[in-house]
């Protein structure tokens, strides 16, 4: 006899085609409403990710990549020679936010590491937040890692799919607020890896990875016109006008004065220009071949690095086509008037010497020199400023200008422009340790010492140890090595970047 | 006329305890197997930027993920036996269990190693005709199987021997999920 509270085959059949509803989650985003507007201005950091200097023409560049943004900039200070501390986003953006060099945040290996515990309440949000409401943002998973290191100080900390096409990390879910670094080594960085072979899950994993990638294609093939080379995504695909779009909201409803950090994926690697982007660099101007050097990785040939270039350059195009509107809001809205605005990288790219992207351990100029512009509200005309400074100056002078107290952990110095000196000489370091442990001395990396007009390179690995020197003034491409040559000035800076490596390895032997 | 429970035909669809425990144990050898070995494979860049306490817990999350994964295998096969006709599946279901898991495990090991290659080099998404491919070669392989081990009674008397102890290692690797996830809970309810 059959009951009727038996469920059938066919029962359980029907009331599983009710379970994809339940995959329709629709969390709603919440924004701190409008407070008084006090005195104190309002900072807005502007990060873009992998934007070479050397690649943008109001630094000298021959294409014309970024024509909106250079209209802005009638009342800014452009500094022309300023070096990301890192060659990719940890190291860079660890530096830019906590104003210390690799070395002493000690996170510049690659994957999820992040700043040391001992430094981990050192960074902007802290300083900033006695006195200003912080919002933070990134599309890049990697740079979120370091601002959960940081929410303590965070007051509105936005996940990196808040503006995205799609959202897919789990690490970020509320679930794992407290442990969003483990989590994300565990799972997005083992478990469920995303583009990385030897995943942790052996079922769920592959089946995960062909929907995402199904899912993608569909993307790519909805926006064929828009994106010709496909969306642009860090896992997480994303259309460059929702991105700004959501920027533009956000910033039009933070409780004020604040500090805001938008830390965006673009032009990062894959390059997706916008389809009237496409084409517009052909022909004309392109870069010299330079010879492949030692320790290039990729081995790109010069053709196929040309080619990446001209993306690069469409891709940066399409970006300053997006990006200008939070300028033009800016403008607008009057925020402008009432907030310090940096426009800055975490690093830059380098697509020459065979190398691709800033998978590398190279450090050259494309590599390294980034932008740096400062929009000041009481400025009454552009300022161009040439001599050389770090991302590590940026904090230091944001609480400067704040008017609180320059965190004496701070390696860097005032920005000439606001209050700094105009110090040619001075010694600015980059570095690019990745295969080194974090906690160990730094025995494997490459250290780039500049007191221009020279810069001295020093290759640090088991099988390789040199050293390169090069006369930035004359030779800007860095094609000479001048080492064996210039050995007096060489070996003055060599002592000194040597005394600097003993210094900072001494706490780790 | 005796009265019937409710869900008691329901509950007979399923296969016999013993056999549920036989298929689980092999589920998770298997799936334990290959989180350990992820696991170690990057163990060594894990040194390069957490210290000794994040690496354990990083494995914790791994065991935790493990024990779900187990957990969920093991319930698509108990799924598949509840809407097949019983003496598809649910019949014989330790041996037939286990040689799906050892089948599909196969093809899951390949297919991660090729969804590797085809993203390296042009990032794109492996044919239909590959992975339809894929999926009725292992089906009909999983087919062979289950016929030549219902034939050859030695071959199943062996594969359930081995499946008798790869019980034990629900007794190490089920506690070790089940510490992961009390650490989990632990580092997130500060």
């Amino acid at each position: 006899m059959h009951s009727n509270r038996d469920l059938t085959r066919r029962d359980f059949l029907k009331l599983a085609s009710l379970a994809p509803f339940a995959c329709l989650p629709n969390p709603l985003r919440r924004f701190p409403q409008n407070i008084q507007i006090g005195d104190a201005k309002n900072v807005i950091v502007l990060v873009f990710d992998a934007w070479s200097a050397e690649h943008v023409q109001f630094y000298g560049y021959p294409r014309q990549t970024m024509p909106n943004l250079e209209r802005f900039l009638e009342r800014a200070a452009v500094y022309h020679n300023h070096y990301a501390a890192g060659t990719f986003t940890t190291p860079g953006t660890s530096s830019l936010l906590t104003g210390l060099y690799p070395w002493s945040h000690r996170a510049f290996s690659l994957g999820t590491g992040g700043i040391t515990r001992e430094r981990v309440n050192q960074n902007a949000f802290a300083v900033f937040a006695p006195t200003h409401s912080t919002l933070a943002y990134t599309q890049n998973k990697f740079a979120d890692i370091l601002l959960c290191q940081m929410e303590d100080s965070i007051t509105t900390h936005l996940r990196t799919g808040a503006f995205n096409a799609e959202r897919r990390f789990l690490y970020n879910l509320p679930l794992f607020k407290n442990d969003a670094q483990v989590a994300f080594a565990s799972l997005e960085n083992n478990i469920l890896q995303h583009d990385l072979e030897n995943d942790s899950s052996l079922f769920i994993n592959p089946i995960y990875r062909i929907l995402k990638m199904n899912m993608q294609q569909a993307n790519d093939r909805k926006f064929e016109k828009e994106y010709p080379l496909g969306l642009p995504d860090d896992t997480e695909q994303f259309l460059l006008g929702d991105t700004v779009d959501g920027a533009i909201a956000t910033l039009g409803s933070f409780a004020e004065p604040s500090f805001t950090y938008f830390h965006f994926y673009p032009p990062h690697e894959n390059y997706c220009p916008l389809g009237e982007f496409r084409g517009a660099f052909n022909g004309g101007w392109q870069a010299d071949e330079k010879p492949i050097h030692c320790l290039s990785w990729g081995h790109k040939s010069y053709k196929e690095l040309t080619r990446l270039n001209r993306d690069y350059d469409e891709y940066i195009a399409s970006w300053d086509f997006e990006v200008s509107r939070i300028f033009q809001y800016l403008q607008d809205s009057g925020l402008m008037e009432r907030s310090y605005v940096v426009v800055t990288a975490d690093h830059g790219e380098l697509n020459e010497r065979g190398e691709r992207g800033h998978f590398s351990s190279m450090v050259f100029e494309p590599l390294i020199h980034v932008p740096l512009i400062i929009f000041d509200p009481s400025a009454s005309g552009r300022k161009d400023i040439h001599t050389p400074t770090s991302a590590v100056d940026v904090l230091p002078t944001l609480a400067y200008l704040a008017g609180l107290p320059i965190p004496e952990w701070a390696e860097g110095k005032l920005l000439p422009g606001f209050g700094g000196e105009e110090n040619t000489s001075r010694s600015i370091y980059a570095m690019d340790a990745k295969t080194n442990a974090s906690y160990s001395p730094i025995s494997k990396g490459t250290i780039s010492l500049m007191k221009y007009p020279w810069r001295l390179t020093y290759y640090k690995y088991p099988d390789n140890e040199q050293f390169e020197f090069y006369d930035l003034e004359h030779d800007p491409d860095e094609l000479k090595d001048l080492y064996p040559s210039q050995l007096k000035e060489a070996q003055l800076m060599r002592d000194e970047l040597l005394g600097a490596l003993e210094d900072v390895n001494g706490p780790f032997y | 006329m005796a009265i019937e429970k409710p869900f008691s035909r329901l509950w007979d669809r399923f296969p016999h305890r013993q056999d549920v425990a036989y298929v689980f144990g092999g589920v998770v050898f298997i799936v334990y197997v290959w989180a350990v070995r992820g696991f170690l494979y990057q163990f060594s860049s894990l040194r390069l930027y957490h210290n000794l306490g994040d690496i354990l817990a990083v494995f914790c999350y791994l065991m935790a993920f493990a024990l779900l994964e187990s957990l969920l295998i093991t319930g698509i096969l108990l799924l598949i036996g509840f809407l097949l006709p019983r003496q598809w599946f649910k019949e014989g279901f330790a041996v037939k269990g286990f040689l799906a898991v050892l089948v599909s495990g196969s093809a899951m090991v390949k297919l991660q190693g090729y969804l590797y290659s085809q993203q390296m080099h042009n990032y794109q998404m492996p044919s239909s005709t590959t992975l339809y491919g894929g999926a009725v070669i292992g089906f009909v392989l999983l087919l062979i199987l289950i016929f030549l081990v219902q034939k050859v009674t030695v071959i199943r008397n062996l594969l359930l021997a081995f499946e008798e102890r790869l019980q034990v290692f629900i007794y190490v690797f089920v506690p070790l999920g089940i510490l992961g996830l009390f650490v989990i809970f632990f580092r997130n309810i500060r």
